[in-house]
This record gives C-alpha cells, sequence and structure tokens, in this order.
C-alpha cells in the first residue's frame, strides 16, 4: 500500500506533467472507446439496413446467383412459399423478387436501368429504403395495371419523364429472347441512395414477371427471422426442404457487407494503434523525466537497502497509477457521451445529406451503442502500455549507484 | 565487546581525466558495538569514500571489509543491499528524506521494504517517534520540517530496525550550531542508554570533541587514531 501511495504522490510532484500523461490516455481511451461505441451501433444498423432491404437474414436463390446473376438463375416460387411457410413461426417477414438488368427508353433518352420486381404492398411499409417517405410524386397503392411502374427520381430527370409518362423496358427475358414492353409511371421516389435514385425501375412483381416471361419464378426469397439467433435452426430447416434453389445465410449473400464493416473495423484498430503508440512514448517520457530527476532519491532508496526489485516496483506502480486514473477518466467521459447520444444521437444533417456504404443507405444521425468487450480492451491495453512504458524508467532507476547518486 | 566492522587492508581508486585518485589507500580498521567514533579529516582526505565501503555502498577495490564477520566481497547487489537493511542504518548530511512520505512514512519505508508486517509497524515506529521528540511532527511532510526536525527523521529511521551501526556522513553540517548540539546530544543519548553504535565521519570540532574514538585521514590513509 505504502508503494503504492508512493507512486500516487510522487505523479503530483510535477502535476503538470502528469496531468498532461494523464489527459493522453485519457483521450486516448476516451476516443477508442467511443468510436468503438459508434462503429457497433453504426455496424448493427449497416446489417441491420443491409439485411432488411436485401436477403433478410437468410435467403433462396438459384445455385448460381451470388457467383452469376444471369436473369435465368432462377427459383421457383413454389419451392420459396414451400419453405418460407415451414418457417413460418420463426419468420417475421418474406419477400419474392427479381432483379433484371434492362434498357429504358423515353422519346428523349435511354438508359440502362435495373428493374426491381417486388411484392409492393407487402414490402413498401417496410423496406428500409421505401419504407420512409420516399415517393415524392405520384402513389404506390393498388398498382394492378399490367404498365405500372414506380422510377427513381434522377432517371426520371435524365429520362425527362413524369407521372402519367410512358416509356419501354426492353430486357433479355429468361428464354434469352429480346422482350420490350410500354410501362407508365405511376411513381417517382427519391431514397438517397445513388444507385437507386439514378438507375432504378420497381415494377409490382407480376409485371416483372411477365418482362422477364417468368411466370412463377423469382430470383430471390429474402426471409427475416424474429430472431438473428434462430438464424442456425431456420437455415437447417430451410436447407432439408430445398429443392433446386440454394439457401445461404445473410452474410454469404452480402459478402460485400461484412467486408465494408471489416474494412471499417481495420481502420479503427490502425488509428487505436497510433494513439497507443503516441500515449506510450508519452508514458515513457513522462517517468523518464521523474526518474531522471529523482536519481538521487533512488541512490537513497538503494543505499538503506531497498533491493533493486522493490524499486522497479515502485516505478511500476506509478506508471500503473498514470494509466488507472487515464483509463478510469477516459472511460467515464466514453460513458457519458454515449449514453447522451444513445439516446439523442448527433445529428449531421445539416452537413450531410445522407451516407451511403456499400449500396445501404444510413441516416446522418449518429447513435452509439455498447462494445463492452472493446472497452475493456483498449483499457486492458492502456494499462499494459502503462506497465510497458514504465519499463524503460525502471531500467534506469535500477542502474542508479548509490555512491555515485548521492556525491 | 564483539567486532562490528572490520576492514582489511581496503584501498579504492579512481581513474579520472586527472589521473588515478587513491581515495582510500590501504586502510585496517576495526569498530566495536557501543563506539562512538569518527572519521575526521578535511575535505578529499577520504571519510565519505570510507563510510560507504563500511556500509557496502561501495566496493573496495583492493582488500576486504567485514560486516558482522560477513565478508562483502563477491555479494550481489541484492545481497548488499540486504545486509545494509539488516545491519545498518544511514544518516547523510542532506537528510535524504522521501519527500512525498509523511515522518511517520519515512520510517515506514525501512520496515515496508523489511517486510515486516503491518499491523507491527505502530509498535516500533511510535516508541522511536517519541524517543526523538518527533510525535507531534508524525504527520507532516519533509517540506514541513525544520533542517534539525528533518535530521531526526533520518536518524529515526536509521535505527528503528535496531542495526549494529550506524553510519553518519556529516550529519550536523547542514545545520546552524543549536541544533547541531541538540541532535549530538541525542545521539550520544542513544549511545548511552540504547546501546546504539556509531561512526561518523565529519570535520566539525564539536562531532570530534565528543567521539570517543577518532581516526584522522589524510589523502586516503589513517593518519591518527585517537582513543579517549
Amino acid at each position: 500500500m505504502l508503494y503504492f501511495r508512493l507512486g500516487f504522490r510522487n505523479l503530483w510532484r510535477n502535476p503538470v506533467r502528469s496531468l498532461i500523461s494523464i489527459a493522453g490516455i485519457a483521450g486516448s481511451v476516451f476516443l477508442c472507446c467511443y468510436l468503438a461505441n459508434i462503429k457497433i451501433a453504426n455496424h448493427q444498423k449497416m446489417i441491420q439496413n443491409g439485411v432488411e432491404g436485401g436477403p433478410g437474414h437468410l435467403a433462396l436463390y438459384h445455385p448460381d446467383w451470388l457467383t452469376e446473376r444471369e436473369v435465368d438463375n432462377l427459383i421457383p416460387v413454389a419451392e420459396a412459399i414451400r419453405i418460407t411457410d415451414s418457417l413460418k413461426h420463426l419468420s417475421k417477414r418474406t419477400a419474392f423478387r427479381l432483379y433484371i438488368p434492362a434498357l429504358a427508353q423515353s422519346p428523349r433518352n435511354s438508359e440502362g436501368v435495373v428493374v426491381m420486381g417486388m411484392e409492393l404492398e407487402k414490402e413498401i411499409l417496410k423496406h428500409p429504403l421505401l419504407k420512409k417517405k420516399v415517393l415524392i410524386k405520384g402513389t404506390w397503392h393498388s398498382l394492378s395495371g399490367k404498365q405500372d411502374a414506380l422510377i427513381g427520381e434522377a432517371l426520371a430527370k435524365k429520362l425527362g419523364l413524369d407521372i402519367g409518362k410512358k416509356f419501354v423496358l426492353m430486357v433479355q427475358d429468361k428464354h434469352n429472347e429480346i422482350n420490350s414492353q410500354l410501362f407508365r409511371i405511376r411513381g417517382i421516389f427519391q431514397t438517397g441512395l445513388k444507385d437507386m435514385d439514378n438507375n432504378t425501375v420497381i415494377l409490382p412483381l407480376n409485371n416483372a414477371q411477365s418482362l422477364l416471361r417468368s411466370e412463377n419464378e423469382i430470383h430471390e426469397a429474402s426471409i427475416l427471422l424474429k430472431d438473428i439467433n434462430d438464424l442456425p435452426e431456420s437455415l437447417k430447416t430451410a436447407r432439408s426442404l430445398k429443392d433446386v434453389s440454394s439457401v445461404h445465410p445473410w452474410n454469404e449473400a452480402i459478402p460485400q457487407l461484412l467486408a465494408i464493416i471489416s474494412l471499417d473495423r481495420i481502420n479503427g484498430m490502425v488509428m487505436a494503434m497510433v494513439l497507443f503508440l503516441i500515449v506510450g512514448i508519452g508514458t515513457v517520457n513522462a517517468l523518464c523525466m521523474s526518474v531522471m530527476e529523482r536519481t538521487r532519491e533512488f541512490g537513497v532508496m538503494r543505499a538503506i537497502g531497498t533491493r533493486q526489485e522493490k524499486i522497479s516496483l515502485m516505478i511500476l506502480m506509478e506508471g500503473i497509477v498514470l494509466s488507472l486514473i487515464g483509463i478510469a477518466s477516459g472511460l467515464f467521459a466514453c460513458i457519458l457521451l454515449s449514453l447522451y447520444t444513445q439516446k439523442y444521437g448527433i445529428d449531421l444533417s445539416s452537413q450531410i445529406k445522407n451516407i451511403e456504404a456499400g449500396n445501404i443507405l444510413l441516416e446522418p444521425i449518429i447513435y452509439s451503442g455498447w462494445n463492452f468487450n472493446a472497452m475493456g480492451w483498449i483499457s486492458l491495453i492502456m494499462l499494459g502500455l502503462g506497465i510497458f512504458g514504465s519499463l524503460y524508467p525502471v531500467f534506469l532507476a535500477t542502474r542508479v549507484s548509490p555512491s555515485e547518486a548521492m556525491r | 565487546m564483539s567486532t562490528l566492522i572490520e576492514l582489511k587492508s581496503v584501498a579504492r581508486h579512481y581513474t579520472g581525466s586527472s589521473g588515478t585518485v587513491r581515495a582510500v589507500d590501504n586502510v585496517s580498521l576495526s569498530f566495536k558495538e557501543g563506539d562512538f567514533s569518527v572519521l575526521a579529516g578535511s575535505s578529499g582526505s577520504g571519510k565519505t569514500t570510507l563510510l560507504n565501503l563500511i556500509g557496502g555502498i561501495d566496493r573496495p577495490d583492493i582488500g576486504e571489509v567485514l560486516i558482522s564477520g560477513i565478508s562483502t566481497q563477491g555479494k550481489s547487489e541484492s545481497e548488499l543491499a540486504d545486509l545494509r537493511l539488516n545491519k545498518i542504518g544511514f544518516i547523510f548530511q542532506s537528510y535524504n528524506l522521501l519527500p512525498v512520505l509523511t515522518v511517520y512514512e519515512n520510517v515506514q519505508f525501512i520496515l515496508q521494504i523489511r517486510g515486516i508486517a503491518d499491523r507491527l509497524h505502530n509498535e516500533l515506529i511510535l516508541p522511536v517517534l517519541k524517543r526523538l521528540g518527533l510525535i507531534d511532527l508524525k504527520e507532516r511532510f519533509p517540506s514541513q520540517l525544520s533542517g534539525g526536525q528533518q535530521q531526526r527523521v533520518a536518524i529515526a529511521r536509521a535505527i528503528v530496525l535496531k542495526p549494529s551501526i550506524v553510519l553518519a556522513d556529516e550529519p550536523t553540517a547542514n545545520l546552524d550550531s543549536d541544533t547541531a548540539d541538540s541532535l549530538l546530544d541525542l545521539m550520544q543519548s542513544l549511545n548511552h542508554e540504547d546501546r546504539v553504535t556509531f561512526l561518523f565521519s565529519s570535520h566539525d570540532p564539536e562531532v570530534i570533541r565528543r567521539a570517543r574514538t577518532v581516526i584522522r585521514l589524510r589523502d586516503g590513509k589513517v593518519i591518527e587514531i585517537e582513543n579517549r
């Protein structure tokens, strides 16, 4: 206890220096932990949006769909219904979709587009991109006409089209034949996602199937589960029931999302390592200065019989005390700010309109979650740095010759 | 009286830019329990070097130092530290107290490094502080004490473990004569009443006057031993 007290008091012999070191440690802990908390919330949101707007927690595809997005890589609706029905107790929502590359032609222009065939009534209120009030003109209700279509706002502009206007979609159908049909714009949407607004046409599923000449077939059956923890069971059941389709969990279906998240994590780690390095050097510097100023004291300690190990312990204690105060302050600040941003978020909408990441749109409001794992590791690493940073000062202090020091 | 310290033909040389300095040159001495001795001589006569050799702080180039019959030759740094801790108490010219510890804690520090259980600390420290008139100052830090008071704390630290011998390097050099007198009174009474053995290095005439044995040094050599 006396060593701990000694370490603590020694730090306050030069309060400015110690406070700067503590501020460095606290700042790093705060930054790293707070960023980890923001990142985890952001990643969860990205996964949620990616999963809800894409394959769901698990998806049924043609076995070749994930490697080759050919229009004829279709699965029968009947099989998708059979499998999703068997998962009804676990499932929150299922959606059948088609994705068709097409050429959109208007009297003024022509553009390459992606046609999304969707069960509009089912999806429009739940799809993360569409559930918000993204329809800026027209309606998506009761689109039962064979020519009904919704179109992205930027695409409508490029084609010089507006509500009620007609345009032609030309596709390669499932029999590798050219098929073109006339459509009329019933609604214009603006999601904020460039790809979606620039080159997407949404058709009711029946219309898309008709365009592709593939009645009763789809590209994707997206199944959203009530609880992500049911994924292994659902996957097992779905795989046991499949016939021609293949069943994929979300992470296989959208690997690019995982890649983005991994890259983001690596970025965070690199930043943390740079901070750790700076703090490590700062700690070594502060302790070295402190040790070198006390050469005589260490000489006296050695003279009165203090063993080198005990002197090492004292300096280690200084490093530990310095780190612990810094870590505690950093964690405290992180917890306070995380609580605030968890509840209220940081609204960046005045600076940024929308944040796009891998075809996923995120709101420009930053929320934080709790990454206790990262907080624990960051604190431990900082403590380790404090101890590691004490090693050179320990080496210096134990090399002090008592007779030289007291001369 | 048994021999506490014995020096056999001890020499310590320093080599500098101006050549080799014989700080201690072929000195043989012994000190017995209950001694109140002083190494006297002018600056550079080798008093402090000899005291450091006796205390195991420094090692001789030639010869042998025995502390309670144990030779310091070939001992590791840790073994020497243990020997100093268990057998020798030190008092320095500039007190050398740990500035961040209180009076009580400065004395406690020596018990702590010796590994004495915390529950025994009060029992060992308080009587010593009382004996040295420091009991009311025990919560003060060295910076809140006068020079004389600080030197008393240094004495308390030196004697709390009841060492075989207390080595005092110019203990009165930084004190005014009244304070130095009262401190020497105290050390004399510790010597008489508590049988604490003292060896001083000093050129203070008052210390030399009070010592029972005066060992005079010049250029690292013993030139005279005066027993009174």
